[in-house]
């Protein structure tokens, strides 16, 4: 037999950079997954995956620059030779290889890429697991193995408690519970009191006969609910009821205050042991939970190192209770190295191992192989292994996981991968790339369109105030101001959205205007022999709907027969739908256009074909649908729209024969989505330069049919735009007299249009304003009011100018106001006035006053107490 | 006998159709051709005239109004902040959410005091608005209301024009509940005389003082007090207007101590705005006024297009055309026997039951054919047929004489 030492050669470094879930709901971070491919010497392919988790102050990570640096660790990976022999040999390299990456990582801090002490130790940590994930596969043993296997199994706790259960569900999961587990875990509450009463109601359950374990444990999670006082309250409060006998002595509290509050957590700790007695044999066990951030100096913050540094004087103890999470720790050798240097310093700790929230089955199974080389753990509390009570000992050769695709594969912001990397292409062509995708994502969801006509007003000369993220007004001083709300502007009339909104309305309105429309009737609920005999009149294939439907429900399209239509009548009836009247109206069959008229002409068309990926013969369906969402995150519409890997998404797959690691064949395209619409992954490709005449002709007659419209997203359903109407089936479905901006300015494929720049010149034409050359750069002065000052404000501001390349300054003029003076391209300085009316999290503006003045002679971005300069207001 | 007939079947209709029904009342009777769809879509024109001469509305607000003009308006804390902006009185408030507002607001109430005010804060003005909350009880009361499903709340309106609910009912703990981020307005709650200015254009055009205010049972209580109104307030009702830049038209709430008295004398505050007429608020006062206004909002229009009308009539003879009428022949039926107890004289047949297409002559007053038409578009017809286009246009037929009461022909 061969020797199993192997020598490898990495061909295939990648990464994938996506939001994080915790128990399907996104958490407000990033993870990495990091693919390692090897060839070893006989020709045989080898895979390592790991998974990097960024939690920025807790990991020392952000997400630029920790990915920056993934990319450049990953390139000194890519096209090298390593041999591993053995476990031993194995981790010295992994070893080596860290240190390498730690080098690189101090040269980024010192170049000040990154400002934390110890920085990417969460992107280190996806680094070295798929590092050792690659080398246990090359060794054909457990990651265990390497690290050192040093125990079997391990207690886990059962963490994934819901939040707000019930007393039902509550009594229910504590007693499946009962068996096995260590300690009962709870969610916590807002307030003092309601946490109080979740313990106690946690506990009569579990001194009840069903589970007969009074002295069981409890584990609440708090999620940093409290400040510092309520905290301290709620510790007596605790401390009181255990001494009544309504809780067990033994109670664990993690994260009891907001993480930015984690010096305070050994303060807590020294209340919680005072309350409880200086020998807390009888009384009162309270153990504040702590992760190393709270006592590990070398990582944790400036006031929590001072706390740890000269607490012991102050009598304050180690953690009683330490979590150690590997993408704090910075990796799994870490991670067993702080486990030893814990139990040897502090020998009465509980240990406990885990991860932090939203972590795939990739860290599962790197936490569960830790496991097994830290003898000193008391338990596992980890979401991704909550099911099991024993956490057992590893078997399979490296994690023993494939890549959870379906897990992130609708997430993923970023990928790079070298050598080439996927692209995804459509008809050959490639996706657009939008560089002012960077300015617009801090607008957050909607905020693209929201933004787009202040833009161009602001770029014309014209002042504005901005009220929330969707409206607007916009003066020239001299005549009524012009108001915005999303795409709702002055150009259309309230009567328009009126009949828009309603489809029967306008369908006969465009009939009426001798427009195609699809024929279509209203029937009285459960009226069938009617709907029957006018679908003999106008023939099969024919949509069946109820009137008053909403997204689609209880829809049936393309019916071809009489068998077909009496179902779809039983399905109307079935539903929750079936006491409304219903809709009975021609199936055209055609693709789905959307064309854009303002004022007498088309301005915008495109095709929208239902979420997609297209075959390279070499990328699996899962890659080829993160490079598309990749792709889809560069797009300033598109960026918040992913293909989901949804229920529809799994059936097409199914109904195809594939799954996500199918590799479909060039050119092959592979569906997965079932509709039309952009916001369910659909692609926007520009058509408008070969739509035939006649076909603009007929939009244009429909926006004139209907009063007061000046600017309107026509859906069209055609068979070939191309050709003209009377040479093919087609059919208006649809007038949006409020539609997106964005689906043809920032079209998926093909040439964007310039939508709101139109839409904003015909409003200023028609309402005759004053304006200013269209003028790529500005200076504007902007007044902030509401909720702006002692809230960070000034500094959110600053950083956000800084990233967007402005010069300027901010300053607090009042109580409630703040000015803000800024110059640059008038891309990113434009995005500014739109982001300022969002403000951080504290803050609560009312409103955004901005106009226009000279450019401050001033280099920079400064948040100061007094202007540095005079401010010259211009018209 | 007709006539008599005809007094004992009233033009009842609710406040929400009332103003489009004025309207289309006004238009029938200035001998204009009128194309209705449901949820109060109106064109009116003479005959013959091009897309640019046709006046329409949606619930009797001219196409004049814009889109976003309207939208503002419906969004309380925009317009809040609008006024603001515009120098002019508002009462103390803020807007909160159903679900976590209630320690918001009583922070706020520890400032302004009780008594309160809470209204929804996006949707309709004017309706389900709370007043004079005197503590936390009813406080927290006003706001639970507020948690109630939109479509059980018996005032509550909706018009066709507002933005997509996105905050859809939802179940809560077995409960269908409006979603916590569901919002309200608060505001402290102003002592005075309770003023209703309805405005068109540049000029205010009835000034009603709702004793109790607009909403429920004060209506007995309404007085025309246009003519002793001081023009200083008038001035601060169409100052409100104009700080929402669009408005065709507006009905604005000043409470204040007295409406005879210069503002400079007394502290008055704007309570509401609303982009809607609600004319059921002069209605309420005496029914020729809100016709009066309602064929002002019509000539106001016209003007604007330039269109000429005639002379009001008060008997008129239609060709009267129905498309997509659900159950046709029973719908026909239902409707001609409405007609018939308002005195409408005429016919109706069937002319396509599978289309559900009607046509037919009707001679009447202008009041009852519009009550028919909105009657039937909003469903509301006995039996709850319902058509989706009304066309009523100036008949052809030298004149209605010699019509029967009418009814439908086989």
């Amino acid at each position: 037999m061969e020797d199993p030492g192997r020598a490898l050669t990495v061909t295939r470094v990648q990464a994938i950079a996506y939001q994080a879930r915790a128990s399907g709901r996104k958490v407000n971070a990033l993870n990495h997954l990091v693919k390692l491919g090897a060839t070893t010497r006989d020709g045989k392919q080898l895979v390592g995956i790991g998974e990097g988790q960024l939690r920025t102050a807790a990991t020392g990570d952000r997400n630029e620059s920790s990915w920056n640096f993934l990319v450049a660790c990953l390139r000194k990976l890519h096209e090298r030779e390593i041999t591993v022999t053995d476990p031993s040999t194995a981790v010295a390299t992994v070893r080596e290889l860290m240190g390498q990456f730690r080098e690189l990582a101090e040269d980024h801090h010192s170049q000040g890429h990154i400002d934390f002490q110890v920085p990417f130790r969460g992107t280190l940590l996806g680094l070295e697991v798929a590092l050792l994930d690659l080398f246990g596969r090359a060794l054909d043993v457990p990651v265990a193995e390497l690290l050192g296997r040093r125990r079997g199994s391990a207690p886990a706790h059962p963490t994934g408690a819901p939040p707000r259960e019930s007393d039902n569900a509550l009594r229910q999961r504590l007693e499946s519970q009962a068996d096995g587990f260590p300690a009962s875990h709870l969610s916590g509450l807002h307030t003092v009191e309601e946490n109080l009463e979740l313990l106690t109601s946690a506990a009569a359950v579990n001194r009840s006969e069903a589970v007969g374990q009074p002295g069981k444990p409890l584990w609440i999670n708090l999620k940093g609910a409290f400040d510092t006082k309520e905290a301290t309250r709620f510790l007596k409060a605790v401390a009181g009821a255990i001494s009544e006998g309504k809780l067990p002595r033994e109670i664990y509290v993690e994260q009891p205050v907001p993480t930015r509050e984690r010096y305070y957590l050994p303060l807590l700790q020294r209340t919680a042991d005072r309350i409880g007695g200086v020998l807390p044999r009888r009384g009162a066990d309270i153990r504040i939970v702590s992760d190393q951030a709270a006592w590990n100096t070398e990582t944790a913050g400036r006031r929590a190192r001072y706390v740890a540094r000269f607490g012991r004087w102050a009598g304050l103890r180690p953690p009683r209770a330490a979590h150690i999470k590997p993408a704090q720790v910075g990796g799994l050798l870490a991670s067993i190295e702080m486990g030893e240097r814990l139990r040897k310093s502090h020998p009465k700790t509980r240990i406990y191992l885990g991860a932090a929230e939203g972590a795939t089955t990739v860290t599962g199974a790197a936490i569960r192989n830790l496991t097994a080389a830290m003898p000193e753990l008391d338990a596992v509390v980890e979401g991704t292994l909550a099911d099991e009570s024993v956490v057992a000992a590893p078997t399979e050769p490296g994690l023993g996981v494939p890549i959870p695709y379906e897990e992130f594969a609708g997430d993923a912001e970023n990928t790079f991968s070298v050598p080439e990397p996927v692209v995804a292409t459509h008809d050959g062509a490639s996706p657009n790339v939008y560089p002012e995708v960077t300015y617009l994502q801090p607008l957050g969801s909607n905020g693209t369109k929201g933004h787009l006509l202040e833009r161009e007003a602001l770029m014309l000369g014209l002042d504005t105030v901005r009220y929330n993220k969707g409206a607007f007004i916009a003066t020239d001083g001299d005549h009524e101001p012009l108001s915005f709300k999303w795409s709702r502007s002055p150009l259309s009339s309230a009567v328009s959205l009126a009949l828009c909104t309603h489809k029967e309305a306008t369908r006969m309105r465009l009939r009426r205007a001798g427009v195609p429309v699809p024929k279509g009737n209203t029937f009285a609920k459960g009226d069938f022999d009617a709907a029957r005999e006018f679908v003999r009149r106008i023939g099969y294939p024919v949509v069946v709907k109820p009137a008053m439907g909403v997204r689609g429900i209880g829809v049936v399209a393309d019916i071809r027969d009489d068998e077909a239509l009496e179902q779809a009548f039983r399905h109307l009836s079935d539903s929750t739908l079936g006491d409304s009247d219903f809709i009975v109206e021609q199936h055209v069959p055609g693709r789905d256009y959307r064309i854009v008229v303002i004022g007498d002409e088309v301005i915008g068309a495109i095709l929208r074909e239902p979420g997609s990926v297209t075959g390279d013969g070499e990328s699996t369906v899962a890659e080829l649908m993160i490079a598309k969402n990749v792709a889809r995150r560069g797009n300033p519409h598109l960026w918040g729209r992913p293909i989901k890997y949804d229920d529809t998404a799994r059936f097409l797959l199914e109904r195809s024969g594939m799954t996500l690691s199918s590799v479909p064949e060039k050119g092959q395209r592979v569906l997965l989505s079932g509709s039309c619409s952009l916001s369910q992954g659909g692609d926007s490709i520009d058509v408008l330069g070969e739509m035939h005449p006649s076909i603009k002709q007929a939009c244009v007659d429909a926006v004139h049919a209907v009063p007061g419209l000046a600017f309107c997203g026509v859906d069209f359903l055609l068979e070939d735009h191309t050709k003209p109407l009377d040479e093919q089936h087609s059919g208006i479905c649809e007038l949006n007299a409020h539609a997106a901006i964005g689906n043809c300015e920032y079209p998926l494929y093909g040439q964007g249009r310039e939508v709101a720049r139109t839409l904003m010149n015909e409003c200023v034409s028609r309402f005759g304003l004053h304006t200013t050359e269209r003028r790529d750069n500005l200076a504007l002065h902007m007044i902030v009011r509401g909720r702006v000052t002692g809230v960070g404000y000034r500094a959110w501001i600053r950083r956000h100018a800084e990233e967007y390349g402005l010069t300027g300054w901010v300053r607090n003029v009042q109580d409630r106001m703040v000015e803000i003076v800024a110059a640059g391209d008038s891309e990113p300085v434009t995005a500014l006035a739109a982001l300022a009316v969002l403000g951080p999290s504290n803050a609560v503006p009312t409103d955004v006053t901005t106009t226009h003045i000279q450019p401050p002679d001033v280099s920079g971005f400064e948040a100061v107490e007094a202007a540095p300069k005079e401010i010259t207001h211009v018209r | 006998m007709s006539a008599d007939v005809a007094t004992t079947e009233s033009t009842e209709i609710g406040p929400e159709l009332r103003d489009g029904f004025e309207v289309h009342r006004a238009a029938l009777s200035r001998g204009l051709d009128v194309v209705q769809f449901p949820r109060q879509v109106m064109m009116a024109s003479q005959r013959g005239a091009t897309h640019d001469k046709e006046l329409s509305f949606v619930h009797g607000v001219p196409r004049t109004s814009t889109l976003s003009a309207v939208t503002y308006a419906q969004d309380k804390r925009m317009r809040r902040a609008l006024l603001t902006n515009a120098g002019l009185p508002i009462p103390k408030g803020g807007s909160y959410s159903v679900g976590k507002g209630l320690e918001f607001a009583k922070r706020l109430i520890e400032r302004i005091g009780y008594p309160v005010v809470v209204k929804p804060a996006v949707g309709d003005n004017t309706i389900e608005a709370r007043t004079g909350l005197r503590d936390e009880q009813e406080l927290v009361d006003a706001i639970g209301y507020l948690r109630t499903p939109t479509t059980e709340r018996p005032t509550y309106t909706r018009a066709a024009y507002s933005l997509t609910l996105l905050a859809e009912p939802e179940e809560l703990d077995g409960r269908v509940m409006m979603p916590s981020s569901y919002r309200f307005l608060l505001e402290k709650h102003v002592p005075g005389q309770y003023l209703r200015f309805f405005v068109i254009g540049d000029e205010v055009h009835s000034v009603v003082h709702c004793q109790g205010g607009p909403w429920g049972e004060g209506e007995q209580a309404h007085r025309d007090v246009t003519a002793a109104t001081h023009e200083s307030l008038r001035k601060l009702a169409l100052d409100a207007v104009r700080a929402v830049p669009g408005l065709a038209l507006a009905a604005v709430d000043i409470v204040t101590a007295d409406h005879t008295v210069d503002t400079a004398e007394q502290d008055p505050r704007i309570v509401e705005l609303s982009e809607r007429p609600w004319l059921a608020v002069q209605g309420s006062v005496a029914p020729e006024l809100a016709q009066r206004l309602g064929d002002a909002i019509l000539r106001q229009h016209a003007d604007e297009l330039r269109v000429e009308l005639a002379d009001p009539a008060t008997d008129v003879t239609v060709d009267v055309h129905l498309e997509g009428v659900t159950d046709p022949e029973r719908a026909m039926a239902a409707y001609a026997e409405a007609g018939n107890a308002r005195g409408i004289r005429g016919y109706l047949t069937v002319t396509d039951p599978v289309e559900g297409v009607a046509d037919g002559v009707l001679r009447g007053a202008p009041e009852h054919l519009a009550w028919l038409a909105e009657t039937v578009l909003d469903g509301k017809l006995d039996g709850g047929y319902r058509a989706a286009l009304v066309e009523e246009r100036a008949s052809t037929v030298a004149d209605g004489e010699g019509l029967a009461p009418l009814a439908v022909r086989g």
